[in-house]
């Protein structure tokens, strides 16, 4: 059937190539609506009891302090494992999270030990970085990231606004697109943002990664209407 | 002080100006809050929310240096409704000679219970779709 000297056979692999190339986006694509698609909605519970492993990102100042209030009153023995993440210029923010978890254990008298685990990631961005120079620094922020959230595939990320959880929650995005883990992202907007997002909130407020937005003034949830409003937390 | 280089010069008082202080750190200043009978302060939420429960009168001086100045936003909101004063540096003498401390409003503080359970039921619910959203992919 071939008639011309060129190769026949690479035309066909090079036609096979294209095919499984589109097919294979084709699919990503399929998938990735299908995460965004689900992303938040609750389904009937059935499921008893069980532990979730839990990635806490901690941001300096005001995030760590709102992030701790949030976990005073979380059901601790049901997120557990957890992982505490800060950033590696940010000295004390990990350090009241140990102080947290020790107040905890001593409450605890030995029947189960809590677990908690506490980290550094490389920063996106400083405060006061130029927006354009934290583009490298997102980048190198994020090798990072993969590498820890390969190590610790939560079932559940807390974040509430430091630009140190976008890299995790995209991860923890495509995780959910690749099948390798499904873990459900909370986002708690910050209380300092009353009429504005934070720029970590918009993206993924935007980008649809979260499972539940919540969003501390009305303000908020008029303009971003995705977003559940729960009032002030502090 | 900070990442300023002004240091301001201790006092006692003893000669009847003003008494000053100052520490560059503490890993709580709840008992400096609880024995002030005013707090002037930046607008971090940390520090506001922090004096505000302890029932604290507050100004609150709006760093306007910072990125996008979100810290004006919540102290804005927060002087609407009466329960702190705001300024600016160039301001603060104004607001500190006019300021009338009776006529704040009490706090409540807030409540992240009602958050936590969201959480938990979400999580619950959840749990079941990543085994159903796994075996699918």
């Amino acid at each position: 059937m071939e008639k011309n000297t060129g190769c026949p056979f690479s035309n066909l692999s090079s036609n096979l190539g294209i095919t499984c190339f589109i097919a294979f986006v084709t699919v990503i694509l399929v998938r990735v609506l299908y995460v965004i698609y689900r992303t938040g909605k609750p389904l009937n519970k059935r499921s008893p009891q069980q532990t979730l492993s839990t990635l806490i990102v901690l941001g300096s100042g005001g995030h760590t302090a709102e992030m701790i209030n949030l976990l005073l009153v979380l059901q601790k023995d049901r997120f557990t494992p957890r992982f505490y993440i800060a950033a590696a210029t940010d000295n004390m923010s990990l350090q009241k999270a140990r102080v947290l978890e020790n107040s905890w254990a001593d409450s605890q008298s030995g029947v189960k030990r809590i677990s908690a685990e506490f980290m550094q990631i490389y920063r996106s961005r400083e405060v006061g970085q130029s927006y354009v120079t934290s583009v490298w620094t997102t980048l190198v922020a994020t090798a990072h990231a993969l590498w820890l959230m390969i190590k610790i595939r939560p079932q559940v990320v807390l974040c509430n606004g430091p630009g140190t959880c976008i890299p995790l929650c995209v991860i923890a995005f495509i995780f959910k697109v690749i099948g390798i883990r499904w873990s459900s992202i909370f986002y708690v907007e910050s209380i300092a943002r009353v009429k504005r997002l934070s720029l970590s909130g918009l993206l993924l407020y935007k980008l649809q990664i979260a499972d539940q937005f919540f969003v501390q003034w009305p303000q908020l949830q008029r303009k971003y209407p995705r977003a559940h409003y729960v009032g002030c937390l502090m | 002080m900070g990442r300023g280089s002004y240091l301001p010069t201790k006092s006692s008082g003893d000669d009847g100006s003003l008494a000053v202080d100052y520490f560059t750190f503490s890993s709580s200043i709840a008992d400096h809050l609880r024995s002030a009978s005013l707090v002037i302060s930046h607008a971090g939420s940390g520090s506001i929310f922090e004096t505000l429960q302890l029932g604290k009168p507050l100004i609150v001086v709006v760093n306007e240096d910072l990125m996008d100045n979100h810290q004006s936003e919540l102290a804005e909101e927060l002087a609407e409704r009466r329960h702190l004063y705001c300024a600016r540096p160039p301001t603060l003498c104004q607001t500190i000679a006019g300021m009338d401390l009776k006529s704040l409003v009490p706090y409540s503080s807030g409540d992240a219970t009602p958050v936590a359970k969201l959480i938990n039921s979400s999580s619950h619910a959840m749990m079941l779709m990543s085994m159903e959203g796994i075996a699918m992919g």
